[in-house]
């Protein structure tokens, strides 16, 4: 739990204005899980994930009343990518990607809810061989993949999270693509065996 | 009736200017006019069919790998629930 969210009282966080419950329900609510999606690929475990998204919002609470309307998505983005530096600057940064905790979390991932098709065709084994691909990643090839891929953010948003160019997004998420295909390429996962 | 051209057709330069584009159409970044002739391309060139096959099935397993756990994201919910409503309770108050 972060600092901020520890102790805290009934209406702690309550804006000023009348008009910001509706705002924060118009703005934030529908984001939750977007946030929950980045703050998982920041954190890489549940506990944390759950840790920044309240952060989170709990900052865009006491920030809605300054909030424009324009871009909600990127705002809340912003917050958390904020967040997530103020987090880490207290850690220590090799407890950010405990292997320990990476496998917990490898091994109670849960899948199987997507309404995409392709979602319903599970192969455990080709799921792990990508995951260790992923893993295997430079943190600046891996975060594109999980923003675009995992969190399903555009290219814009990412490069926003990322704070680099657009361009920057295409060619790392192009670099790191080819290295996972190449990994599963040698993990015997080739074109004819996805055939 | 097509009203335009054919920009990727089965010819090998078509196949590498496809390529250059291939990640932008998966993810859905490409203009329509552009995505449908991808698409064309891909139905007809079995090997960048094939390529895009591929990809398409390592992207959804990224997304697998982040469905988040409903529970989980219901608790955020009630949390931000809380928020919009004034203010968490004491009763949320935790360690």
């Amino acid at each position: 739990m972060p600092p901020e969210a520890v102790g805290f009282r009934k209406r702690a966080y309550m804006a000023d204005t009348p008009g910001s419950e509706a705002a924060f329900r118009q703005y934030v609510l529908p984001e939750v899980d977007v946030l929950y999606r980045v703050g998982r690929s920041l954190t890489r475990n549940h506990a944390d994930t759950e840790d920044l998204v309240q952060e989170t919002l709990i900052r865009a609470y006491r920030a809605i009343d300054r909030f424009d309307g324009r871009h909600p998505r990127a705002w809340l983005l912003t917050i958390l990518r904020n967040a997530q530096i103020n987090r880490t600057r207290r850690r220590r940064p090799e407890l950010l990607h405990d292997p320990d905790v990476e496998l917990e979390r490898l091994a109670s991932t849960s899948i199987g809810d997507q309404d995409d098709p392709e979602h319903q065709v599970v192969d455990p084994v080709f799921d792990a061989n990508v995951q260790a691909a992923l893993d295997a990643l430079p943190d600046r090839f891996r975060r594109p993949v999980e923003l675009v891929d995992l969190a399903g953010l555009s290219y814009q948003e990412a490069a926003s999270q990322l704070d680099v160019p657009v361009g920057t997004v295409m060619s790392r998420l192009h670099r790191a693509r080819k290295r996972m295909r190449e990994h599963l390429d040698r993990a015997g996962f080739g074109l004819e065996e996805l055939d | 009736m097509r009203l335009l051209p054919r920009l990727f057709r089965r010819l090998p330069r078509d196949c590498a200017r496809v390529g250059k584009v291939l990640q932008q159409y998966l993810d859905t970044e490409l203009d329509a006019a552009t995505a449908s002739e991808v698409l064309s391309h891909l139905e007809e060139c079995r090997d960048c069919g094939l390529e895009a096959a591929t990809y398409r099935r390592i992207k959804a397993s990224v997304a697998r790998s982040g469905v988040p756990d409903p529970d989980e994201v219901a608790n955020l919910r009630a949390f931000a629930e809380e928020l919009a409503a004034g203010g968490p309770s004491e009763s949320a108050d935790r360690d």
